[in-house]
């Protein structure tokens, strides 16, 4: 996890943050802006509502940057208003399906088209199980898979023991193989 | 934990990059302006250009009527000529009897009325007594034309 060393350039930012250089805060997004709406994404599996968290926590950043003490990484701070930004929005009962978005993109995707229909299909199948995960489980998850986080950054992160994290992992590991159990094989193409 | 599950949860999970509307939304971007698609603005203005040929073209026909039934009237072959409408179909009556099948083909300024005379064909043409004007202007029976042929 070295991203969350906080680095010289990573003090300098968050100074520049506190006196409220614009630049700072550009600087800020930038660094961050990819991470923060990937977990929100495949928190939630739906691209407005990770819009919406990913900006919700990018205005806690920014509004909080006085709050953080430095008692924390920085990036595990960035990582706790993400998981509560997540875990805070309720979820909708309804869900976009980018029909035309996933159809564009398979079409300007280079290669088999076959291949990646299937590679798309397969994503959105492991997309949807884990959207059908507790939610304490389904962060657990993503911050594992997504973030290729240790246990013990994930412990850190949600503030609970390595043995809380390794047991969510395991309910989520038994429940997710159960539902795409029969899809083994299907991905190799 | 299998494998092949890992490795699934790992491709399907995989992170993405942001979308540029979010530096928008956070104001580190100006939003995109609008812009009318040009294949519209084409498009629209291949249909004015045929629009616009099509009038043009009828125009042009108009003229040529009007000149023609000026020439008529400059050749002395005309055999009557009125600013009064009731007096225009009376002698249409009385020349041909009863119009059958008549039609007003155009009524901008000069107009031709296809007329069923006996077992012939005719065709009235009409134009304002006055100079040559396009269109329908307003002298003394600015609508002699129009109630003639709307009264056939």
């Amino acid at each position: 996890m070295t991203w969350m060393v906080l680095q010289g350039s990573d003090r300098d930012l968050i100074e520049g943050c506190r006196r409220g250089e614009r630049e700072a805060f550009h600087a800020l997004f930038e660094t961050y802006q990819d991470k923060i709406y990937s977990i929100a994404l495949r928190f939630s599996g739906n691209e407005a509502l990770a819009m919406d968290i990913a900006q919700d926590t990018f205005l806690k950043l920014f509004s909080s940057m006085a709050d953080f003490r430095g008692d924390s990484s920085f990036g595990t701070w960035v990582y706790r208003l993400v998981v509560n930004s997540c875990l805070d929005h309720k979820r909708r009962s309804w869900r976009l399906i980018p029909i035309a978005d996933d159809v564009m993109a398979l079409l300007r995707a280079p290669g088999d088209a076959l291949h990646g229909l299937l590679h798309s299909e397969m994503q959105g199948r492991v997309q949807g199980a884990v959207e059908k995960l507790p939610a304490d489980q389904r962060i657990v998850v993503v911050l594992r898979y997504t973030e290729g986080l240790a246990y013990e950054e994930i412990a850190t992160v949600l503030g609970c023991s390595i043995g809380t994290v390794a047991s969510r992992l395991n309910r989520a590991h038994k429940a997710l193989g159960r539902r795409l159990s029969h899809l083994k094989g299907s991905s190799h193409v | 934990m299998s494998d092949w599950l890992e490795r699934e949860l790992a491709r399907g999970l995989a992170p993405l990059a942001a979308p540029a509307n979010l530096r928008v939304r956070l104001g580190f971007a100006p939003a995109k302006r609008w812009e009318f698609p040009r294949v519209v603005l084409a498009v629209a203005a291949a249909v004015v250009l045929v629009i616009g040929g099509g009038y043009a073209a009828n125009r042009t026909a108009a003229l040529d009527l009007h000149q023609r039934a000026r020439a008529l009237r400059d050749l002395e072959a005309v055999e009557s000529t009125s600013s009064d409408p009731v007096v225009s179909v009376a002698w249409l009556h009385r020349e041909a009897g009863q119009p059958a099948g008549a039609r007003l083909l155009r009524c901008d300024g000069g107009a031709s009325v296809p007329f069923q005379a006996n077992a012939g064909k005719a065709t009235v043409l009409l134009a304002h007594a006055g100079p040559a004007v396009d269109g329908h202007t307003p002298a003394a029976a600015p609508d002699a034309g129009c109630h003639l042929c709307h009264s056939l």
